[in-house]
Formats: C-alpha cells, sequence, structure tokens
C-alpha cells in the first residue's frame, strides 16, 4: 500500500544513521577488542580474550571503576537528597519564587568545560576563592584538587553544584504534583509537619525521588570530562575515572584493542543499571 | 503519562507552547545564527590557513607545527624565507602538543602526501623512523648536491635524528634546542659564599644553608606531577647516580637499586620544596622561580626563563644564574626536548622542503631567531655568539649543555614506558610507595610493555 | 514558630543561593581583572582587557566554528528526524520497527560517549575525514538525532486527529499532511527541539576533543579547555571566555529549562 512505504522511506535515513552511529561502534567496538591493535606500531592481530584478561590484571582500570562506582554514588545520593531537601524548601509559603527558582538553576546551563574552569577558579590552592576565605578566616587553605583525599570529593562536589538544580526540577514538578486536599486531611487530622512529610510527601515523591536516582546514576558513571580537565585521573589516580582510562588507553596510546575492551566492559555495566531505566519506560 | 507532560514545574503562565512571539524571536535568532555560522563555515573551510594568492609557478610547502611559541618563531622564519626565497610559499598550521602527536600519527600513517614538513619533538623520532615514514634527509640533500653541515650540531643532536640512533639514516634535523639547565639565585648563593653547585650533593647542602639562612621562602622546586612532568624532572637525577630505565639494548627495564638511591635523593629533596611539590606542574615551577620565590630550580627550560631579565614580568631580573645540570657520580646528563623538522616519505616537495629546513636551521636565521624570539639555537656557533648571549644569558649554558645532553630511551614504546615511570617516581614522592617497592614494580611493568605487551 | 520557621528557611535559602552564585561571581570578577589582581577578592580595579586580549586573539573564529558545528547538527537532526517522528507516531508501521527506535532513543540516551568513539575514530581517520567540523557533526547524530526524534514524537503525538482526517478527507496523501499541516503545527515544537540540539553541541567536549586536532577547527569548548593548559593557567582570558561564550547559551537554556524536567518526566 502506498501510505505503508511511504511510512518506512520516511523513517530510513534515521534508520541509516542510527545503524551507523551507534550499531556499528558497538559491533566495532566488540571486534577491535578480540585484536591486539596498535596504530602506532601498526600492529594488529588476533588474540581472542587476551584485551580482557590483561584488562582485569591491571590495577589501574580497577582503580578507575573502583572510583567511578564511589564518585557515582556519592555524588547522585548528594545530589537526589539536596535537590529533595531544597524542593521542599522552595515549596512552602514564600515570596520572590520567581526570582529564587531561576538563581538556583543558572549553575545547569553552563557548559561543562565553563563550569570547570570556574571551579578551577574556585579550587586552586593558591589563588582559589576557597582557600582566600578559609585563610582570611584563619584556617589552613586546602589542597582540593592536588590532595589523593580530596580530588575526588572535590569532583562530587562540583558535579552536585552542577546537576541538583536539574534534581530539584524534577522534585519540585512532584511537590507540585501532590494535591492539596492530600495535605488538608492531614491539617484535619492534626498530624504534625513531620509526620505529614514521611507519610504523605515522600510516598507520593517515589516514582521521582526513583527517577531521579536512576538518571543520575547513569549520568555520573560516564564521568570525563571535570577530570580530564581538572585532575587528569591524579593525584596517584584517585580521580581516574573508567572513561578517563579508555580515552587514555585509546587515544594516547593508541592501544585500540585494549581500549574496545574496556569500552565493551563498560557498555555492560551500564546497561546493567539502564536496563531498569528502560525496562520502566517501555512498560508504560 | 500526559498529566506529566502537562505539568510545568515552575511556568506561571501555564502555557506548555512557547508563545508566537517568543518563537519568532527564536526563528530569527536561529536563522541568523545559522546563516552566519554556514557562510563562515564555507568561508573557513576553503582556506588553507592562509589567504590564497594563486601561487604562480613555484613551490607552496603545508607545515605541521606546534603552537604558542613555536608558532611565533616557526612563522618568523617563515616570513623571511617567503621574503628571501619568492616562488615559495609555507603554510603553517599550529596545533597543541598532543593534537599535534595524534594529527602527525595520522596523516604519516595514512601515507598522505598532504604535509611536507613535520614538526616533531625527539621521542616521536623512533616511533615515525621505525614505520619508515620519514624521508631520509642526506640522501635527499645528496640528490639535491647541497652538503649538510652537521659539524656545528653537536653529536647527539644528530645521533638523535637519526633512525635507528647513531647509525641509521638521518630523518629529523634539529630545529629548536630544548634542553635541561639548572638555574640558581646567584645573590642568594654570593651573600652565603656557596659556590656553584656541580654535584647533587653540592645542591643538598646548598639547601641547607639556604634554608637557615631563610632569605628565600622555599629553597628549591620541581616539577612532580604524575606522567611525563616528574618522569622529565627526575631523570637528570638517575642518570646522575648511575642509573638507567632502559637496557642499551632496549630489550629490557634497567632498573636497580641506583634507581632507589635516586629516589631517596629525591625525596631528601623534597624537604626543601614547598609542600604540595607532588603536583607541581611547569607554571608552578616556573612561576615561583620567576617571581623570587626558591633559590634553586632543579630542571629548567629556556622557555621558562626567556622573560627572567624582563623587569615588567620577573621579581628577579638579572639576578639568575646558570649552569649544567649537576652530576654526581657520573658526568651531567641534562634532558634533551628538542624539536626536529621532518619530511613524510609521502610528500610530493621533498627537496623544497629540504630548503626551508636548511634554511630554518642556518646559522643566520638560528641567531636572528634566537636574539628576536628567544630561540635555543641547536647550533654550537651560535651558542658562541657574543650578540645572542648578552641579550638571551642563558644560550651559552644551553648550547653547551647540548653537548653533554642524553636523549630520552629510543625506543618506539617510549610513551608507555615514561606513564609507567612517571606514574610511579610521583607515588614515591607522594609518600604512598617506598623506593624499593616502585622500583620492582616499574621493572615489573615496563619489562612487559617492552615485550611487546 | 511561623516567623521562626520562615527565617530559618530564608536564611537556607540564602545559603543555598550564595552557594550557586558564588563561582559565577567569582568568574566574573576575575575576567575583569588583569595580572596578578586576580589575588584579590574584592580590589576595585576593573579592566575589560581580558575580553579584548581575547578577541584580538581571534576568538571570534572559535565562536564561528562552534556556530557552524551546531548548525550544521542541528539541520542534519531535524532533516531526518521531522518525517522520521512524524512516520513513527502518525503512520502505519510494523510495531517492532517501532519498539526498535523506541529501545534505541533510550538506549543512546544512557550510552556513555567514550565508549561509542573509538571505532568511530577509527573509520573516520581511515577515510581521511578527521579533524573535520563535517564529521563531528556527523558523530553528534548519536545524540542529537535519537532525542529529536522522541521529542518531536511527543509534540506530533499533541495535535489534533481531526485536522488530519479532514485533510485526509480532502485527498491529502501523508507527505502533504506532514509538510502543510502538521509541521506548522509544531513548529514551536520544533524551535525548542532545534534549541537542544544547539545547546548540545555547543557545551560538547569529549567528541571535540578527539575528533579535531588543528586550532582552526577548534570549538569554545576545546579553546576554552585549552587555557587550562600546561603552560600555566589564563586565568583572565579562561574566565573571560567562559562568559562570552556561556551568554547565547544561557538564553537557550532559560527558555528550554522547563522542557529539560518535562523531558525526563515524559516516559511514552
Amino acid at each position: 500500500m502506498k501510505t505503508g512505504s511511504i511510512s518506512y522511506i520516511l523513517v530510513l535515513p534515521s534508520l541509516a544513521l542510527m545503524l551507523f552511529t551507534t550499531v556499528y561502534p558497538i559491533i566495532g567496538v566488540l571486534y577491535y577488542s578480540l585484536y591486539s591493535y596498535n596504530i602506532v606500531t601498526g600492529e594488529f592481530r588476533f588474540s581472542g580474550l587476551n584485551e580482557y584478561i590483561e584488562l582485569l590484571r591491571d590495577p589501574l582500570f580497577l582503580t578507575s571503576i573502583r572510583n567511578t562506582v564511589m564518585f557515582s554514588i556519592a555524588a547522585t545520593v548528594l545530589q537526589t537528597i539536596l535537590g529533595l531537601i531544597i524542593a521542599v524548601l522552595v515549596n512552602q509559603r514564600i515570596r520572590g519564587k520567581r526570582y529564587i527558582i531561576p538563581i538556583l538553576v543558572l549553575p545547569n546551563m553552563f557548559s561543562v568545560v565553563v563550569v570547570s574552569s570556574m571551579w578551577k577558579l574556585m579550587l586552586d590552592y593558591e589563588t582559589g576563592l576557597i582557600n582566600h576565605i578559609l585563610k582570611s578566616l584563619g584556617f589552613q587553605p586546602l589542597p582540593w584538587l592536588t590532595s589523593m583525599d580530596l580530588a575526588l570529593f572535590s569532583i562530587v562536589l562540583i558535579d552536585t553544584w552542577q546537576w541538583t538544580p536539574i534534581c530539584f526540577l524534577i522534585f519540585y514538578a512532584g511537590l507540585q504534583s501532590i494535591p492539596r486536599e492530600l495535605y488538608e486531611a492531614a491539617i484535619v487530622d492534626g498530624a504534625s509537619s513531620v509526620r505529614t512529610f514521611t507519610s504523605i510527601t515522600l510516598p507520593m515523591l517515589k516514582p521521582y525521588i526513583a527517577l531521579v536516582l536512576l538518571l543520575r546514576s547513569i549520568d555520573t558513571f560516564r564521568l570525563f570530562d571535570k577530570v580530564y580537565l581538572l585532575t587528569g585521573g591524579g593525584p596517584a589516580n584517585s580521580t581516574e575515572t573508567i572513561s578517563l582510562y579508555i580515552f587514555k588507553t585509546g587515544l594516547v596510546f593508541w592501544d585500540i584493542g585494549k581500549a574496545s575492551a574496556a569500552s565493551f566492559i563498560m557498555l555492560i555495566l551500564i546497561l546493567a543499571i539502564s536496563a531498569l531505566y528502560i525496562r520502566r519506560s517501555i512498560l508504560s | 503519562m500526559n498529566v506529566f507532560f502537562s505539568l510545568l514545574a515552575y511556568n506561571t503562565d501555564g502555557d506548555p507552547m512557547p508563545g508566537r512571539r517568543d518563537f519568532i524571536k527564536m526563528a530569527v535568532l536561529g536563522v541568523g545564527g545559522f546563516v552566519v555560522g554556514v557562510g563562515a563555515g564555507y568561508y573557513l573551510g576553503s582556506i588553507p590557513g592562509q589567504q590564497q594568492v594563486g601561487a604562480p609557478s613555484g613551490y607552496n610547502l603545508s607545515a605541521l607545527g606546534r603552537d604558542a611559541e613555536h608558532q611565533d618563531i616557526n612563522t618568523a622564519v617563515i616570513d623571511f624565507f617567503s621574503r628571501e626565497n619568492p616562488g615559495y610559499r609555507v603554510d603553517y598550521s599550529p596545533l597543541a602538543y598532543s593534537p599535534l602527536y595524534d594529527k602527525t600519527v595520522l596523516a604519516l600513517q595514512q601515507g598522505s602526501s598532504a604535509y611536507d614538513l613535520v614538526y616533531m619533538d625527539d621521542p616521536w623520532i623512533p616511533q615515525f623512523g621505525e614505520r619508515g615514514w620519514l624521508a631520509d634527509l642526506e640522501d635527499l640533500a645528496k640528490q639535491e648536491g647541497i652538503g649538510l653541515d652537521l659539524g656545528d650540531f653537536s653529536s647527539v643532536l644528530i645521533d638523535v635524528g637519526r633512525h635507528p640512533y647513531r647509525s641509521g639514516k638521518l630523518v629529523a634535523f634539529p630545529q629548536m634546542g630544548n634542553v635541561q639547565i639548572f638555574a640558581y639565585r646567584k645573590d642568594v648563593f654570593d651573600r652565603l659564599g656557596i659556590p656553584e653547585p656541580k654535584t647533587w650533593s653540592d645542591v643538598l647542602n646548598a639547601c641547607e644553608k639556604i634554608k637557615a639562612s631563610q632569605l628565600v621562602e622555599y629553597t628549591i622546586a620541581f616539577r612532580g606531577v604524575k606522567g611525563n612532568p616528574v618522569a622529565t624532572a627526575f631523570q637528570p637525577i638517575l642518570y646522575a647516580f648511575g642509573g638507567k630505565i632502559v637496557s642499551d639494548d632496549l630489550r629490557k627495564s634497567a632498573l636497580d637499586s641506583k634507581a632507589v638511591e635516586a629516589l631517596e635523593f629525591l625525596l631528601q629533596l623534597k624537604k626543601y620544596a614547598p609542600p604540595g611539590v607532588e603536583n607541581f606542574n611547569t607554571p608552578d615551577v616556573r612561576d615561583r622561580l620567576i617571581g623570587g620565590r626558591i633559590a634553586m630550580s632543579t630542571e629548567t627550560w629556556p622557555g621558562w626563563i626567556k622573560d627572567s631579565d624582563n623587569p615588567a614580568v620577573s621579581k628577579v631580573p638579572g639576578l639568575l644564574a646558570y649552569t649544567t645540570t649537576p652530576g654526581e657520580r657520573t658526568k651531567t646528563s641534562p634532558l634533551l626536548g628538542v624539536w626536529y623538522w621532518g619530511i613524510p616519505a609521502a610528500s610530493r616537495n621533498k627537496s623544497a622542503a629540504l630548503r626551508y629546513i636548511l634554511y630554518s636551521a642556518s646559522a643566520r636565521m638560528q641567531k636572528i631567531m634566537a636574539i628576536l624570539k628567544g630561540l635555543p639555537p641547536v647550533r654550537s656557533s651560535v651558542g658562541r655568539d657574543p650578540d645572542a648571549s648578552a641579550l638571551r644569558r642563558w644560550i651559552p649554558i644551553q648550547v653547551q649543555s647540548l653537548a653533554v645532553a642524553v636523549p630520552r630511551p629510543r625506543t618506539p614504546y617510549w610513551p608507555k614506558i615514561e606513564d609507567i615511570f612517571g606514574s610511579y617516581v610521583n607515588q614515591v614522592l607522594a609518600g604512598v610507595v617506598r623506593p624499593s617497592d616502585a622500583v620492582a614494580k616499574m621493572s615489573e611493568e615496563i619489562d612487559k610493555v617492552l615485550a611487546g605487551g | 514558630m511561623r516567623i521562626l520557621e520562615k527565617t530559618l528557611i530564608y536564611i537556607a535559602l540564602g545559603i543555598i543561593i550564595a552557594w550557586s552564585l558564588m563561582p559565577i561571581y567569582w568568574t566574573i570578577n576575575v575576567s575583569l581583572k588583569t595580572g596578578l589582581e586576580v589575588y584579590e577578592v574584592f580590589s576595585t580595579r576593573f579592566s575589560i582587557e581580558n575580553y579584548v586580549r581575547l578577541f584580538r586573539e581571534d576568538f571570534q573564529r572559535y565562536l564561528i566554528s562552534t556556530i557552524y558545528l551546531a548548525s550544521l547538527t542541528t539541520i542534519i537532526s531535524l532533516a531526518l528526524a521531522i518525517p522520521a517522528s512524524y512516520s513513527l507516531s502518525k503512520l502505519p508501521l510494523s510495531d517492532k520497527l517501532r519498539r526498535g527506535f523506541l529501545v534505541w532513543t533510550l538506549f543512546s540516551r544512557t550510552m556513555p560517549p567514550i565508549v561509542l568513539i573509538i571505532p568511530l575514530y577509527v573509520m573516520f581517520s581511515q577515510l581521511r575525514i578527521s579533524d573535520n567540523l563535517t564529521a563531528v557533526a556527523i558523530a553528534y547524530q548519536v545524540y542529537t538525532l535519537p532525542f529529536s526524534i522522541w521529542m518531536l514524537m511527543g509534540f506530533y503525538r499533541e495535535t489534533p486527529r481531526e485536522v488530519e482526517e479532514a485533510a485526509m478527507v480532502d485527498g491529502a496523501g501523508p507527505l502533504a499532511i506532514m509538510t502543510r499541516i502538521l509541521v506548522p503545527m509544531i513548529m514551536p515544537g520544533i524551535v525548542v527541539t532545534a534549541i537542544f540540539s544547539i545547546l548540545m553541541s555547543w557545551n560538547e567536549f569529549l567528541y571535540a576533543v578527539i575528533l579535531l586536532q588543528s586550532l582552526k577547527n577548534y570549538t569554545v569548548s576545546l579553546i576554552i579547555a585549552s587555557y587550562i593548559s600546561e603552560w600555566g593557567v589564563k586565568w583572565g582570558e579562561m574566565a573571560a571566555a567562559g562568559i562570552v561564550s556561556s551568554l547565547p547559551m544561557l538564553l537557550f537554556t532559560a527558555y528550554v529549562q522547563k522542557y529539560m524536567v518535562l523531558g525526563f518526566m515524559r516516559r511514552d
């Protein structure tokens, strides 16, 4: 039928591009991961699961997985809680919401490179604003980005600054959708504000909380830009993430085979997390 | 689900779709931006980097090079060259360090004839030479009947330009004589009666005296951040103690007890350095040196001290003195970081490219650039030139250092080895790993890399 | 009680607002200082020298490259997505295909960019099209295309059936319906989708840093990143560049922010 074929024709270019930009790379990654392939030395020979074995024996790779997971959990939890708190605060009967909300959302309007550079200005040991403030208050300046113990935490901080606004917006929308009557009924019943929060607000927000947790975990897992720009994976590999590891292995050391194997492993890991998200979305 | 869609977080006018006015504004902005963008894109995309002036019969050379001060120098040389050689045009594409490496590798690997001149850091030469990507310059010169005046260069410079090292074909010609020197505050040393340090033990003794005197904020500083910086800063010390990273046949790691001693010496030095030295990179050391906050910089590159006598930028004009990197059990071993010009084997303008290279490395051009732009020269004759050294006080020491300099191990696997080496030295500096453990682990990993892993 | 509560709330919000604004304020501050004054918090000497220097060093060419890239990416996405979304939302198609597209759009949103780029990089360099803004625009389709399709499908679904039915009664074919009736109807939605694509290309960093090498092809993200470089952080210029490059995008982002939230919440 004519209508039928038109519908496929319209979809065809997108399908083609999709195959090219998503399916081809995934197959490519799987393919290259079975080879020992180095662009500079020209080596290209089949090596089966060798690259994977080398990968799992590489302490840096394992460190990168650990760092990425730690970062992801810390950032996700922090942003979810903060976003919720801010949303509750803003949802109160206060004046000036029209101005407060855009300001709260401002941090998310900058590109990640600009955010990184802004925070470099804040956290630099010698010239950063935060150490200025600490020094003027009589405290010792802290090596935010140059200490093994603090570096990853600083990145969590920056990511939180950048993304809490989105969590806030989602929770705020959630709060707005809770019908007034429920609260009115609670007041009539004489419930305290804490009780109201735990028995009405929180349960009603459950789908939103789940959504934010899911989205932020998926997003934080791919951390690259901030660590590339601010710490390069250091100090002492404390901020080395999986994405950074793949980048360095494949595009600095040109070990395409190993980088592809690592990419494939990352793919599996992220699928595990996002399978939840995808299934939820398909079912609805 | 549509409930969600109609929910608008905070929009007070409750209008789910942008209004007409907004749409028109956005559309105008968008179309305007797009027209500018596409038009500019075509414009930018069609020029290869400089004005197309429709060259008559002549030579059009295309060069890939570094940005920043290298760009300054090279474009100045190109300027002179094109004026004195009508019919020759050189197109220079400036890139930052890693992108330059990436793009050069890709272009060479594809056998592309798009570029006639490639600007290389000396560690790249073994990799490119091994793959046969670069043209034999001596051969080329012979065909053209041009003599290469190799005697005016320190032998190590020419050796490094050959692949295999020392014995093979000359595939790269030196251009910018970057080499480590040792910088110190002469005024502080004179005040305390300390002679110029010749060995690392001298340096340590000086540290003790200077720290006690409190004439400067910190005695000494060096680069400690993991990777190339600390690897480069530490190698002279390692070599001075008789240590080696890779065996002479480039097959195995040669790290041994001497490396452990050298690392322990480094930790001694650390006591006199500012806190956080394990994260120091170029600006951290350079700014402190020029800012008068340290008395010694163990590893100094000419680019760092270019403006050291300029009162507008430096707090220590005229106060710095330079000497060759200290030795200890062996003679001094400053590290080479020289930049070379090479010609891709696939280039179609090889003789013209050679002409440019020899012009750029000629004594006359080297002297002009040394004076004008602070180029560290590669020619020994320029190093002795009184005019150049009057203005750039470090030139004599720099050129002398070239004569005794050591290159980094000439293996194509060097980037990976340097990464491992730099990672562990940094960890030792940070106090995370002990020197003996670090050496053991490094040896193991480097052996694996050299075995082809 | 109420007053105490209210004060506490205002104080808490005040802290949060200060926290949100502090880095932005400081960056603007640094961008207006020169030389050693970047070390002082409240010095009163201001100068726009950094901005002047930025443009004297040809910053506008990076702005232009980025505009070109963003425009090209968006054009490609829209050109492909508008018909595809129409087909997916209004026309008969095999269910499997529809489901496949749905899975693809969700999948691509969760996919970490680094996972896909290495084979693309290898292929682009073998085809000799690396270091090229057009190649980057194609690479960006990984994200902008599924996203655009998904967004536009939502907008298409909002349109009333009656209009279409009326047109069909008049004998119009599907193509005519799409171009003459539906596209004009969802034009505001198309604009929103376009803005998202532009924002994504403008702010992107990873693919740009991998696929582009020559300075003449640098985007704004890459040049700002280069200011945080080994040779010393050029504080003033970095701050100025950040402010300048953010201004256009701030306008766009403000406009579509609410759609970002909606986007997260929609599930269909």
